[in-house]
């Protein structure tokens, strides 16, 4: 076990472990973090931009950015909260650079799923024998990442670390620089926007 | 941010949604839950937000699971076997970019300057020792023409003398003469009394 001078609590979690193996040059270690979060990241940048091909170089990128880090890397949170605060700034940056060129096309925002549908999908959908409940279902999701698309950045984010990573308001807070109470604040106001979207979807459903 | 000032709804106050989404997140502490418990029992409106509250977030899980191709892995631990290689000729670069700063911010100019001036300075200081031991020297020779100058001034006569027999010659010369004065002298004042 690698052990830094000073103890403390984060030396429990086992990708601080990882990550501290791949300080000391292991880099069997920094392949192990990879396989363990790259979904996760990749998960989450897709989230946030619609595309997945921008997804994955963000999620590498981050990867990248951790292994620059390595030298001066201080256990001072749990991996996946430091590792999560990386994405999320990376995350700012790309939105803000996209929402200045204008560069996010519909195209992008119909999302992967048509790339990675299968053939036998695509031939359902055009000879129109797709299932009701499949289409039910499509038309969900497109309501529910227009929603999503809904929210300010901030909400999005926030959203996004405590639906899909489980994160607690502390570690949002961790991840997005912000108090807890502004955690509080902004979940509501997401979840209250996305009651506001969505709620009418879930009538017609229900009728 | 048009979302943020965004009305949610008749039903609730802010401090009324912030409780009761903190609630349905289980990250309010149990008195104030136990609270807002009491409020739900009592509540059938505030039940019925907290519901489609709950059925609208539910909603999320709706969205596609997206994972990484298979190559993703192997073209990530390639990038950084890269950047673990290029390391060396990236502090190489960076020194290049350090000397660029400098010379941008004009501080490559000023340490040549500076260099410049302490090398004038050095020469200086230099010329100004050398001429100050010529200046010693030179007050030394006078001190010795000083010392010798009466013999200097009849240097000349002193020249013309052949040998040390003439001298010697002359010395008794002299001796005799002025005993002869002397002798005279004596006379002289004896007769006058």
């Amino acid at each position: 076990m690698v052990s830094q001078s000073l103890p403390n609590q984060y030396l429990a979690d086992p990708d601080v472990q990882l990550m501290l193996q791949v300080t000391s040059g292991d880099n069997g270690a920094f392949e192990k973090l990879v396989e363990r979060y790259q979904d996760r990241l990749i998960g989450f940048f897709f989230h946030l931009v619609r595309d997945r091909i921008a997804a994955e170089d963000m999620a590498q990128e981050v990867f990248l950015r951790v292994f620059r880090a390595r030298e001066r890397y201080v256990a001072t949170a749990r991996f996946s909260t430091w590792l999560f605060r990386i994405a999320h700034n990376l995350g700012s940056n790309q939105r803000r650079g996209l929402a200045r060129r204008k560069e996010v096309s519909l195209a992008a925002s119909a999302g992967p799923q048509n790339e990675n549908r299968s053939d036998e999908q695509n031939l359902a959908e055009k000879s129109a024998l797709m299932p009701t409940r499949q289409l039910d279902s499509k038309e969900t999701q497109d309501i529910v990442r227009n929603a999503l698309d809904g929210l300010n950045e901030r909400q999005k984010m926030a959203v996004l670390l405590h639906k899909f990573e489980g994160m607690s308001y502390e570690d949002i807070g961790d991840v997005m620089d912000l108090k807890v109470v502004a955690v509080k604040s902004l979940l509501s106001r997401a979840r209250g926007n996305l009651r506001d979207t969505l709620q009418q979807h879930l009538m017609d459903q229900g009728e | 941010m048009a979302n943020d000032t965004k009305e949610s709804t008749d039903t609730e106050s802010d401090g009324q949604l912030v409780d009761l989404v903190s609630y349905l997140d289980g990250e309010l502490p149990d008195d104030e839950a136990e609270s807002v418990e009491r409020q739900l029992t009592s509540d059938s409106v505030l039940r019925s937000d907290a519901d489609i509250l709950s059925r609208t977030w539910a909603m999320l899980d709706s969205l596609d699971e997206v994972s990484g191709s298979r190559q993703f892995t192997q073209s990530t631990l390639q990038v950084v076997s890269q950047e673990a290689k290029s390391q060396p000729v990236t502090r190489q670069v960076r020194s290049f970019r350090l000397l660029k700063l400098l010379a941008k911010h004009h501080v490559l100019p000023l340490f040549l300057l500076g260099a410049l001036c302490a090398a004038t300075g050095l020469w200086v200081v230099q010329s100004a020792n050398d001429r100050r031991s010529a200046k010693s020297e030179e007050l030394a020779a006078d001190q010795i023409v000083l010392q010798d100058f009466d013999m200097l001034q009849n240097l000349e006569l002193y020249q013309r003398v052949p040998d040390a027999d003439v001298l010697k010659g002359l010395k008794l010369k002299t001796e005799q003469g002025s005993a002869e004065r002397s002798t005279v002298q004596d006379v002289t004042e004896k007769e006058s009394q």
